[in-house]
């Protein structure tokens, strides 16, 4: 199964969504992207009421709809209230060049970015660039640690799972020690997301604003050294798995072992990205989901590159182990794990 | 579920106009209750291989159905058998 096209095609209109806890500074970052002189038409959808007064930023409903799509080869989450107003928006998209969504602190991202893939006219008009999402330096460890009853998320966890890119904002409210320490925990749960220090939320808005994360041929820019970390981590819930292994893979096997991972533990499984080898494909395969939803295309061939397979999973409950033996067991000649 | 099957091609504007449209007319909707339209390649056993699912969506109700139709293959008599049985509406 694969859902709507999330597809980097020029004549889409980018969008970014802004996440972030309450008081992390995202009204201030909105503010700085509605008031500077940047050169960019940027409808905002907001819902968070009255926290600014913005005459051209449009006000979806507090109360969210939600909707679970189930339906027996696919799952997923969408918001009715986005595809209405995003649907608004179209009619009259000759009047900005970006969107921006801010959810409000205690949103989950994955109906919002679910939504761009299920929804077809979405799909073919606009496409998702990424999701930013900001973070109190001062305050983000207090948050991660809040204990929450059994069945209730942690918000703060998945706002940073989710992202792209994370603006690290008020790190003059910590010392250096500290900082250093919240640059690890993020890293602990997200090691694809690029962090951006900043202070009163200034960060170059091209660094926010074009992102690429969702761009298929820009889907896998990983640090190297993350791919060959086999450091565990054994006592957090939501974590990153990096796998890198040489060889080709067979199609049939990766559909099989792909399936039934996505359908027994999409759920849990919140950003996957990734670069195949795959037998008889001169391209490389590359792939990127959220949840459930999933989506490849051919990329670059590969000539005379050593062909590896790399993919990074980013979720609950992760399994390192089972995760590498799975995508192992799609090689075309089984090499043992070293 | 077959994640690296080829995905469908996109379904063109006007099949999407077209099918919303005929969304709306069966069922009556006012301008304001949102229409999703997704076309989806499944290779399960028993699913189409091309399928289209049509949802209505509105506070708090959704009504949704699955037709085993490419988008573009779509006649407004589908539409109308599809919403006249029954669902897994919530």
């Amino acid at each position: 199964m694969t859902g709507g096209v999330v597809g980097a095609a020029t004549d889409k209109v980018p969008v970014t969504v802004l996440t972030g806890f309450l008081g992390s500074g995202k009204t201030t970052l909105l503010n700085r992207i509605l008031t500077e002189q940047h050169g960019r038409r940027i409808a905002v959808i907001e819902n968070e009421f009255g926290e600014i007064g913005i005459d051209d930023a449009l006000v979806i409903d507090a109360e969210e709809e939600v909707f679970e799509m189930n339906n027996g080869c696919i799952c997923c989450t969408v918001r009715g209230d986005l595809i209405r107003i995003l649907g608004t928006l179209m009619r009259r998209k000759d009047r900005f060049d970006h969107i921006l969504i801010e959810t409000t602190g205690l949103a989950d991202p994955a109906p919002v970015a679910q939504t761009f893939f299920m929804d077809d006219e979405i799909g073919s008009q606009l496409r998702l660039d990424g999701i930013i999402t900001l973070v109190d330096a001062a305050h983000l460890i207090q948050h991660l640690d809040d204990e929450r009853p059994e069945g209730v998320e942690n918000e703060a966890v998945e706002q940073i799972a989710f992202a792209d890119r994370i603006v690290l904002n008020k790190t003059d409210l910590v010392d250096a020690d500290q900082l250093a320490e919240v640059r690890r925990r993020i890293g602990e749960i997200n090691r694809l997301a690029d962090v951006h220090e900043a202070v009163q939320a200034a960060v170059d808005l091209d660094a926010v604003l074009d992102v690429g994360g969702f761009d298929l041929t820009r889907a896998l820019d990983l640090d190297p050294a993350f791919m060959t970390d086999t450091e565990h981590q054994h006592d957090l819930t939501v974590t990153s798995v990096g796998i890198e292994l040489p060889g080709e893979l067979v199609i049939e096997q990766l559909n099989d072992w792909l399936g039934e991972l996505l359908a027994e533990k999409g759920v849990d499984i919140f950003r996957s990205k990734g670069i195949l080898a795959v037998r008889g494909m001169p391209e490389r395969y590359v792939f990127q989901g959220v949840h459930m939803l999933f989506d490849g295309t051919q990329g670059e061939p590969w000539g005379t590159a050593e062909r590896v397979s790399r993919a990074v999973f980013i979720g609950r409950d992760l399994d390192r182990a089972e995760l590498e033996a799975g995508l192992r067991g799609c090689l075309a000649v089984p090499v043992p794990a070293a | 579920m077959q994640p690296l099957a080829a995905r469908p091609a996109p379904v063109p504007p006007d099949v999407l106009d077209r099918l919303r449209r005929w969304v709306r007319t069966t069922l009556g909707l006012g301008a304001d209750e949102t229409v999703l339209v997704s076309q989806l390649r499944c290779r399960d056993a028993g699913c189409a291989p091309v399928e289209t699912v049509l949802a209505v969506l509105r506070p708090g109700d959704r009504l949704s159905r699955t037709v085993p139709l490419p988008a573009d293959w779509i006649s407004v008599a589908d539409v109308q058998r599809a919403f006249a049985s029954p669902g897994s509406d919530s």
